[in-house]
């Protein structure tokens, strides 16, 4: 087949961009450690625009308790384009940290992304969804 | 006097440069691979892949902007012709393209069925489904014009192409001819033939030269048969400029005009005819005026428990069906009832025996301009709410792929403006085509039934349908915002 210098331009330019692209491709970065349990609950349910508070539960697949993590909640919205809510949680009981005002800025779907960083260097971290209902009156 | 883009320092010899186009969507098609690459195998979730901002927040954005501020530019940079254009040298595309779909009615149900899938399937919150309807949009493109004559796929197909179109109408500037003598005195018509290495021949008084002794083609002419010196307006105008490379006497420009009036005039179109006997071109402005406050509805509050209350008249909890309901309710059935009625007034009032469709041909392109402010105000929320997040992406983009001087992300980054602006910009836009909307549809009935009492009675039904859109565009703006759809139900 013969091509055109337009086309040999062409074929060239897609092959090197692609090349480039290709070279970024990433993956989600989040996995679930099975090592651990990371369990999330939030106050109200279902949650309303507004703050809220979060309770984290951490424990080992033994199910003890899991103290002295660093624990940060990441809230996106589904929607591109929406600055994303982020916090970082405060050790209360045994296992268990806490965000007395995490901010849900609009109604609609959520998407919470947990990151823990163990005391022994080990990380862990879970995506939950989450429906955010409007204010009642508007 | 009309100013000329292509007499701007250095904005102008660049367009005017014969690869421009091409080096503009290159760097589009670079734009497009990364939001596949991304969608396909970047992490789903819309916010923190290519695949959710750029085409959702950013393109959506600019491509308001340049339709309001000069034209169609986004088909000029469109990255899709780039295989299109192979398509074109490895298999000719000599076919015609069938006469029956010579309209725009298989675009608008395209337009629909785009429509609908984006809040059916929430395209908005899938890269991976982003990623599939961009590759898809190359594929269609590459076979249609890889098998038909001219460009089939941008004046019958895309459903993209068709917003840029009808709201483009509405735009400030035109590629238009800059002398009307000059075109009098033409005997190349290169701008629509092409331009070949032995001209046509009637330069010289004599016969024109049939196609096989022309020679080779050196530069197409518009592939969309816009002829320019009837050319008149932007429908169908990719803004290709390939006419501008074409014409030997360097008489085509990209020129400013009032906007909108090209909705009120209605001279006989080179390759579209007169708007007034395009029922198909009325359907699909009026279409797209309603669609512009249905696709805004789908991100309000209200519209769930709309779903919901349908679905369950329905007995179905199946959200695909109901927005299709909603869809085929919202943009065709309500539109054509409230047009229809607009229509029947006006016949009416002014006595022109017209049947429905007839006059509702004439009258609702003075529509365009309230959807098109209603398409600004909902666009331009979302860019500029969310305009810088496209920063913090990039620099961790650049971080994974080891470029460390980008950063340490900043995710606070967004919005380009304060939130309190967010409000009076939308209803300034909105407002604005309200206006522009109210002066098209008083021009076209001064058209129609001449100036006088007579023709402020036939544009008032159309004024009042426009007042209306625009009381819905408002209730709609002031609705609290809810995106919903991932895991609709909750």
């Amino acid at each position: 087949m013969n091509l055109t210098p337009f086309s040999r331009a062409l074929v060239v330019s897609v092959a090197l961009l692609s090349f480039v692209c290709l070279s970024g491709c990433r993956g989600s970065g989040y996995m679930d450690d099975s090592s651990y349990v990371l369990e999330l609950g939030i106050s109200p349910t279902p949650p309303a625009v507004g703050p809220a508070r979060l309770i984290i539960a951490l424990s080992d697949s033994a199910g003890r308790p899991v103290d002295g993590a660093e624990i940060v909640v990441e809230g996106n919205m589904t929607h591109a384009g929406m600055v994303p809510v982020i916090d970082t949680a405060q050790a209360e009981d045994p296992g268990r940290y806490g965000i007395s005002d995490f901010n849900f800025t609009m109604a609609g779907d959520w998407i919470l992304t947990i990151r823990g960083v163990l005391p022994n260097g080990d990380t862990v971290s879970v995506q939950r969804n989450t429906n955010v209902v409007g204010r009642v009156g508007g | 006097m009309r100013q000329d883009l292509l007499k701007v320092p250095v904005l102008g010899p660049f367009l005017g440069w014969r690869h421009a186009r091409t080096v503009l969507q290159v760097l589009m098609l670079g734009v497009a691979l990364l939001v596949i690459l991304d969608g396909l195998w970047g992490p789903q979730l819309a916010p923190k892949n290519m695949a959710g901002v750029l085409p959702w927040v950013h393109w959506r954005g600019f491509v308001a902007l340049a339709l309001l501020v000069a034209g169609n530019l986004f088909c000029l940079a469109c990255p899709f012709m780039l295989p299109r254009r192979l398509a074109k040298r490895l298999f000719r595309g000599d076919r015609h393209w069938p006469r029956y779909l010579r309209t725009k009615w298989l675009a608008l149900f395209l337009l629909l069925l785009f429509l609908w899938a984006y809040e059916a399937y929430d395209l908005w919150s899938s890269p991976l489904l982003t990623a599939w309807l961009a590759l898809a949009y190359f594929a269609a493109a590459f076979v249609i014009d890889g098998f038909f004559r001219g460009a089939a796929f941008c004046k019958h197909v895309c459903p993209i192409g068709q917003f840029h179109f009808v709201n483009s109408l509405a735009s400030p500037m035109e590629v238009a001819i800059r002398s009307a003598d000059v075109c009098g005195d033409c005997r190349t018509r290169d701008c629509i033939v092409g331009r070949y290495e032995n001209p046509r021949g009637l330069d010289a008084g004599t016969k024109a030269l049939r196609p096989h002794e022309r020679g080779k083609l050196l530069q197409n002419g518009c592939e969309l048969w816009l002829y320019q010196e009837t050319k008149g307006g932007n429908m169908d105008c990719t803004f290709c400029l390939e006419c501008v490379h074409a014409c030997p006497h360097d008489n085509v420009g990209i020129l400013t005009r009032p906007p909108a009036r090209e909705l009120w005039e209605d001279p006989q179109r080179a390759g579209v005819g007169r708007f007034t006997q395009r029922p198909d071109l009325a359907a699909l402005a009026l279409f797209l005026t309603a669609a512009a406050f249905i696709n805004a509805f789908g991100m309000v509050t209200p519209v769930y428990a709309l779903e919901e209350w349908i679905g369950r008249a329905l007995g179905t909890s199946s959200e695909p069906l109901i927005l299709a309901l909603l869809f085929l309710i919202g943009t065709l059935a309500i539109p054509a009832l409230l047009a229809g009625t607009a229509a029947k007034v006006s016949a009416g009032v002014s006595g022109s025996g017209r049947g429905v469709v007839q006059e509702a041909t004439r009258y609702v392109y003075a529509l365009i301009p309230v959807g098109f402010g209603m398409w600004i105000a909902h666009y331009l929320f979302h860019f500029l709410v969310g305009g810088l997040t496209i920063v913090p992406l990039t620099q961790e983009y650049l971080t994974f792929l080891g470029f460390s001087f980008a950063g340490t992300p900043d995710w606070a980054l967004g919005p380009l403006v304060p939130d309190a602006w967010l409000l009076p910009v939308e209803l300034l836009f909105l407002e604005l085509g309200l206006l522009v909307s109210l002066v098209v549809a008083h021009r076209i009935a001064v058209r129609e039934v001449g100036p006088g009492p007579k023709a402020m009675k036939a544009a008032a039904p159309w004024g009042l349908l426009a007042i209306t859109l625009s009381i819905a565009g408002v209730w709609l703006l002031l609705q609290p915002m809810e995106m919903r759809g991932t895991f609709m139900g909750g």
